[in-house]
């Protein structure tokens, strides 16, 4: 129920005490630049500059691979999939298996996999130092901050809180299955157990979700976040962001117009 | 003669749930100011759904709720809930902040309070809690008996004139009881309890409202309440062995000592 990627809030680092507020538009900004990126040289370097930002944190490197976790387990599959049914073009370098000719390996399918996999790591990276080095409760009021509007502020805020409830709630139900002596296999009784399964467990969230609002409710909530923080701005935050946007024009510029390798 | 405030008034109020559910049926109710009152009755019968009512949390859909002068309606709400404390009954419900601190600072915060009174009122709840020492700790490193302490806390830092509390004993052990026990007694608050454990309820509470089937059913003092056994036993109260242990005679036990009260509702009966 807790939540999790505010862990390391206390810590002090440069990104620690970078203004919330400059901290997630400027690396917000570099992550759109690293999504605009085509050249694999390029993402390596936007790569390499997540991980920089990532140990400048010195939030320890276990607790961002964790999250590489998920973005590998729906990314993964590129890997297997582009390669096999990417359109073939003049001068792509393609392998066939002499037996099974109609299995044809493109490598600019796997290159392309590649890049898709490397932005993706480097923009989840960004994450950590974006909402992970101030209280949660803090980014989301430098969000409010931004002009974003509350609408959206509250999804982000209530999506955040019942990810949590609804894992404690899926830990009770599973533990509740095993001590029956439920084992999964492939057969109608395990289907119908785990659609059973996954109704209740939509059902218990919702109705603690809205328990969780109401006691929100209940001490003067009223659909805005209030936190004690109030923001200031440095000079030196205005210089980790020159330095950030000097990265972002650099990864533009060379990405588009430096043709040197 | 001393002279009775009214700080809750209900006068008919009736609601029923989207799905069609009838949970409250023409309640009537008065509370006064100071009163610690015991809202008992079987599951289903309303309870929950009326202390919603109290704060807020749900509106009238016949009838009227008035709360220390103020009829409970949209523009009231926010002065209402700063006079209205109520403490769910999972302690989970309550604590969703990153740390405990942020936690108790929450309702006061909601409240525009100060920076230095929200300290000076987060230190002192959890003072009054004996949780001082976890205040920079994330709940859920506490223990349950802990976090109840805490989702009481969260409440006390508001300093409500009037305090809800619902099933506050569930879940605990017989020492997490007692604490509980004693803090709600020191209270010196306008309460109202909702709860199954006539120990605690009887160390707590001066008067017994009996809810069933969505009204209430009776209004009686606790010594009328505990010396019917029949009454508890239709309410569901957790009572049945000690009843038992003493051959159907409840009215021993009123001359128990506190200690006794609590230690023995636990201890096994003697063969």
């Amino acid at each position: 129920m807790r939540p999790d990627i505010d862990r390391y809030w206390e810590l002090k680092s440069p990104i620690h005490s970078w203004d919330p507020r400059l901290r997630i538009l400027t690396l917000l900004i570099l992550a759109f630049s690293i999504s605009s990126a085509q050249r694999l040289p390029t993402i390596l370097g936007c790569l390499l500059l997540s991980f920089l930002l990532l140990w400048l944190t010195k939030i320890p490197l276990s607790f961002s691979l964790k999250r590489l976790a998920a973005v590998t387990t729906f990314i993964g599959p590129f890997f297997l999939i582009m390669p096999l049914t990417i359109k073939a073009k003049p001068g792509d370098t393609i392998y066939f298996f002499s037996h099974l000719k109609f299995l044809e390996i493109n490598v600019r399918g796997l290159y392309l996999a590649t890049r898709v996999y490397c932005k993706a790591v480097a923009i989840v990276l960004l994450v950590v130092p974006m909402f992970g080095t101030s209280r949660f409760d803090t980014s989301i009021k430098a969000l409010e901050h931004l002009k974003v509007p509350n609408s959206i502020i509250q999804m982000i805020l209530f999506s955040y809180r019942y990810v949590f409830v609804f894992l404690a709630e899926l830990k009770r139900m599973s533990l509740a299955m095993k001590v029956r002596k439920f084992t999964p296999s492939t057969n109608f009784h395990t289907l119908k157990t785990y659609g059973n399964f996954i109704g209740t467990l939509l059902v218990r969230s919702f109705e603690r979700a809205e328990e969780v609002y109401q006691a929100m409710l209940a001490r003067g909530y009223t659909g805005r976040l209030k936190t004690r923080v109030n923001y200031r701005t440095k000079p030196g935050d205005w210089i980790k962001s020159a330095l950030i946007f000097a990265a972002v024009f650099g990864i533009i510029y060379f990405d588009r117009f430096f043709r040197g390798f | 003669m001393e002279k009775k405030t009214p700080i809750i008034t209900i006068r008919n109020l009736h609601y029923t749930y989207p799905d069609g559910t009838v949970a409250l049926r023409g309640v009537n109710l008065t509370v006064f100011e100071g009163e610690s009152i015991a809202l008992v009755g079987k599951n289903g019968s309303g309870k929950s759904t009326l202390i919603k009512h109290i704060n807020g949390l749900y509106r009238p859909e016949e009838g009227e709720i008035i709360v220390d002068g103020l009829p409970v309606v949209e523009e009231n709400l926010r002065e209402i809930r700063s006079r209205v404390g109520m403490v769910f009954q999972d302690p989970d419900s309550q604590l969703f902040c990153s740390t405990l601190y942020d936690d108790v600072a929450f309702g006061p915060i909601n409240l525009d309070m100060e920076p230095g009174l929200i300290e000076q009122r987060v230190r002192e709840a959890l003072e009054k809690m004996g949780l001082v020492e976890f205040m920079h700790r994330p709940p859920h490193d506490l223990s349950f008996g802990q976090r109840k302490r805490a989702a009481m806390a969260t409440v006390l830092s508001m300093r409500p004139k009037i305090m809800i509390f619902d099933e506050p004993t569930s879940n605990l052990d017989p020492k997490n009881e007692a604490i509980m026990t004693g803090l709600l007694r020191d209270l010196p608050t306008t309460m109202i309890l909702v709860s199954h454990d006539l120990p605690i309820l009887y160390q707590t509470c001066q008067k017994v409202v009996i809810m069933r089937e969505g009204k209430i059913d009776q209004i009686l003092s606790m010594q009328e309440f505990i010396s019917d056994v029949n009454l508890l036993r239709t309410n569901g109260l957790d009572f049945t062995f000690r009843c038992d242990c003493c051959h159907q005679d409840p009215m021993h036990h009123r001359y128990l000592t506190e200690e006794q009260e609590i230690s023995e509702s636990f201890e096994p009966s003697p063969p």
